[in-house]
């Protein structure tokens, strides 16, 4: 559905000194740098498929759903979606992918909901019946039928979020690519958005790319995680085996029966601390090679009311794959 | 119906939801212009010892420029003036890219349909002003004048698109293209007799001027609603335009296909 082969996409931008000299300067000899801001990258999504893109600012997640959706042509490299080259931007493949950009409106803001789909039911050509059954399953699933007649400028920024799906799949694509659809949201809304979303891929079976900075996005929905990092890819698997790879601390939380005891833990765990903001609850990050070892020498010298080992907050991992140097993993 | 046919309606919709800011420039401009030129050619005619120009009287010099200048407001349109070069760079370009339609279709749609509700109520204005003023006795348009200047009203409102269009395109490149659209606009009113007929320019240079594309966009159909055009003029005009519309759809096309490729979609 798509397959992704060593695409890479490099921006040529000009650069100029600072200071009026520096403007003066650039109007005679523009100087030009090359920003690399996708490495040659390499993959493949199925039908059905929801693969999370995560990355921090300017990893590259937008720069790749813009080229797999046709809005930008890459600098090297292959990509087919649905049997397409996408950057060709032929019909029958337009007819086929849908994109929401969380950050970019696809409506037009002074034409009420029902007239800007009903442009879209021409655009793509869409039969009456056909075009009226999807979007009464929209409009009730998302609970939109209300603020059908509406200014989409007079929307509130998740009913018009919930207007931005509608519209992008109104025509039944068979590839979604959701930039950031959560962004900035209450909770609420992102709840509901997210119900949705997985609802809809579990009924329609679409292959979807999805870039968020909410784990809550990535959890719910993401079964395969492509993780950008200025660029290159530096994970490609599955969420639950991102915790298997590279979660390789423990956090232990021991609640003392004698508070009196907690010096002599302190000497034999020189790491052991007590959270500051619940006194008597103490922590100790450790190796996970070191669990049993350590659990049972605590319980030797200090009897506990409550003991716990929790992993790593998966946040947290996402968050140092995207950031730090560590070694890749494909 | 159409999408090209939703996309121009649509935009007839939203030109009349919001009227008195294109009633009120209109208004505005008409009442400056006219009075403008009417003191203006009583002036140079009187110091011609009330000897007026060929083929024209004071009133019918005023009404040209008033037409012209009313064909100005109709082809501008002035929400969709910058459309796109403003899609380029705001990143608004994305949606178009992705839907399965020409991109320069629907920004035509959307210019037609403008241009059509400025043209109904500019007529509406100027027709009203013709007939309370009486104009001096000019006569109303007949049914010929009617019919070529209609034509050339169209052609005028589509060559005016594909070549702002053309230099829009070119914003993949550059930061900023008002400049350019600014000296087109100069030019029409040198070159395409928007301030003054083009039968007052010398012999030689009116037959210059009658190959470029520029009389299309002011003189001829301001000349064809006044009863001057004859028919062999209005032939080769209509020719010439054509001609020129087509080669800047060719040349917008190219310059879109080419600058493309360095669309970045910033702003998304």
């Amino acid at each position: 559905m798509i397959h992704v082969e060593k695409l890479q996409k490099t921006y040529r931008i000009p650069e100029k000194d600072p200071g009026l000299m520096g403007s003066v300067r650039s109007l005679f000899n523009r100087r030009w740098i090359d920003r690399h801001a996708l490495a040659p990258i390499s993959f493949e999504v199925a039908p059905g498929e929801i693969i999370g893109l995560l990355g921090a600012n300017g990893a590259g997640k937008t720069t790749l759903i813009k080229m797999l959706a046709g809005i930008m042509h890459p600098s090297a490299g292959s990509a087919q979606v649905q049997g397409y080259v996408p950057w060709e931007r032929k019909n029958a493949f337009k007819k086929q992918i849908a994109i929401v950009l969380g950050q970019k409106s696809q409506l037009w803001p002074d034409l009420p909901a029902a007239d800007s789909l009903l442009l879209l039911r021409e655009i793509y050509g869409l039969e009456q019946n056909a075009y009226q059954k999807r979007l009464d399953f929209f409009l009730d699933t998302l609970d939109l039928r209300k603020l059908l007649k509406t200014q989409i400028r007079r929307l509130s920024l998740g009913e018009r979020m919930k207007f931005e799906l509608v519209a992008a799949l109104i025509h039944e694509p068979k590839v979604i690519f959701l930039d950031e659809p959560t962004i900035g949201l209450d909770i609420g809304s992102q709840r509901a958005i997210r119900t949705f979303l997985s609802e809809y891929s579990k009924t329609f079976k679409p292959a979807m790319i999805l870039t968020s900075h909410y784990m809550e996005d990535v959890e719910a929905l993401c079964e395969r995680l492509l993780i950008l990092r200025e660029g290159e890819l530096v994970y490609e698997g599955s969420l639950t085996n991102i915790s298997e790879s590279y979660a390789q601390g423990r956090n232990i939380k021991i609640q003392l029966k004698d508070e009196a005891l907690k010096h002599s833990l302190i000497k034999n765990y020189p790491n052991l601390r007590e959270d500051p903001e619940q006194p008597g609850l103490m922590r100790l990050h450790i190796n996970r090679d070191e669990v049993s070892e350590t659990v049972l020498g605590i319980l030797k010298i200090a009897p506990v009311t409550d003991l716990s080992v929790e992993e790593e907050d998966l946040g947290n991992i996402i968050d140092s794959l995207q950031t730090s140097r560590k070694g890749t993993s494909r | 119906m159409s999408w090209f046919q939703s996309v121009l309606t649509g935009q007839m919709r939203l030109r009349l939801a919001y009227p008195w800011g294109f009633w009120m420039s209109l208004l505005a401009e008409l009442f400056i212009v006219g009075a403008m030129n009417w003191f203006l050619w009583h002036a140079v005619v009187d110091a011609r010892g009330g000897v007026g120009f060929e083929g024209y009287t004071t009133w019918s010099l005023v009404l040209y420029t008033m037409i012209t200048s009313t064909l100005r407001k109709v082809q501008m349109n002035s929400d969709q003036f910058a459309g796109i070069a403003d899609d380029i760079y705001t990143g608004s370009l994305n949606k178009y890219l992705v839907y399965p339609i020409p991109y320069f279709g629907f920004r035509f749609a959307m210019h037609l349909g403008g241009s059509l509700m400025s043209l109904m109520q500019s007529t509406l204005a100027l027709g009203l002003f013709w007939v309370v003023t009486r104009s001096g006795g000019e006569p109303l348009p007949g049914g010929t004048a009617l019919m070529q200047s209609f034509v050339l009203v169209f052609l005028s409102i589509s060559l005016r698109f594909v070549i702002n269009s053309a230099i829009q395109a070119s914003a993949f490149w550059f930061d900023q293209i008002w400049a350019l659209l600014v000296l087109f606009s100069f030019l029409i009113m040198l070159l395409g007799g928007q301030l003054i007929p083009l039968s007052l320019y010398p012999d030689w240079a009116q037959v210059i001027l009658s190959y470029t594309p520029f009389p299309i966009l002011a003189a001829l159909p301001a000349e064809a609603l006044l009863g001057k055009l004859s028919w062999p003029n209005f032939f080769s005009g209509l020719g010439v335009g054509v001609v020129w519309t087509l080669v800047f759809l060719g040349l917008g096309h190219l310059v879109f296909r080419m600058g493309v490729r360095n669309y970045s979609g910033i702003g998304a």
